[in-house]
């Protein structure tokens, strides 16, 4: 059975990798209100200026890594020296310019604001 | 395959067989993600220094506050919550985040030292320094020519 799946073995991932370190594509939670919209996304053993949040063409990217792990003496280990890496695509209207983002205990806070010129308003039917 | 159809008293086995093959497959591949894949939460690592056990555990999201750790002299025991959900007046769009409450448990190779064990969190990683009971520190034997 274990040749049969040999095809299907690899993990789904959200970008392909160019190092030997596996990429994982990290949770993340995506809220909204009036004013903003919050995305918040799980980066344990991240510092600060591991990550990179990088905004074009209207895609808001997201990529962090940790660093490397040079302890060699491990009973055991279910953690991965892992990058992490996310895409998103962002309405237009996000105010890209007023983005800001928060590091708090291993979770990443983006705050994306809303612009006021694309709020709700209504459009006026005319008779010829 | 083939014959199954020709069954006249049981023409839907065909389906079941089919049914079966691919409840196979799924489980297969399940486990064919590996030891990480089934691991328990949270993600963690136990390293052997000399003098001491040191433990890492993935722990994103947990408040100091909220981290709870019980030793006894060979084992360690790390239980949490995590509070998360839409903050006030937010509607959700997606939640991969879970809330979840958690205890594990993890035995140690050796005894320890109760009193000395020291714990911080730092982004989001909790890391635990449990000394060895000097009863299982390596010793160095001399040797005697006689």
């Amino acid at each position: 059975m274990s040749q049969v799946n040999n095809i299907v073995t690899h993990k789904p991932s959200a970008a392909e990798p160019t190092t030997n370190r596996p990429v994982v594509a990290p949770a993340v939670d995506i809220y909204e209100n009036a004013r903003e919209y919050l995305v918040l996304a799980d980066l344990p053993g991240v510092a600060h200026d591991g990550v990179q949040i990088h905004f074009e063409g209207g895609e808001l990217s997201l990529a962090a890594s940790r660093p490397d792990d040079k302890a060699s003496d491990y009973l055991g280990s279910e953690i991965v020296d892992a990058d992490y890496r996310r895409v998103f695509r962002i309405p237009e209207t996000v105010d890209t310019d007023k983005i800001e983002a928060r590091l708090v205990d291993g979770v990443l806070h983006l705050v994306l604001p809303k612009t006021g010129k694309a709020g709700p308003r209504q459009i006026t039917v005319k008779m010829h | 395959m083939l014959t199954y159809w020709m069954d006249l008293n049981d023409p839907f086995r065909a389906f079941d067989n089919v049914r079966r093959r691919m409840g196979q497959v799924l489980r297969d591949y399940d486990e064919s993600a590996g030891p990480r894949a089934r691991a328990s939460y949270p993600h963690a690592s136990l390293r052997d220094t000399k003098e001491a056990f040191v433990l890492t555990a993935e722990v994103p999201g947990v408040a100091e506050a909220d981290l709870k750790i019980t030793a006894t002299h060979d084992s360690l025991t790390v239980s949490g919550e995590r509070k998360t959900g839409a903050p006030e007046g937010y509607a959700v769009h997606r939640e991969e985040r879970g809330a979840l409450r958690f205890a594990r448990s993890f035995a140690l190779p050796a005894k320890i030292d109760v009193e000395k064990i020291t714990a911080g969190l730092k982004h989001g990683v909790l890391t635990v320094t449990m000394p060895k009971h000097p009863e299982s520190q390596p010793k160095a034997i001399t040797v005697k020519a006689q």
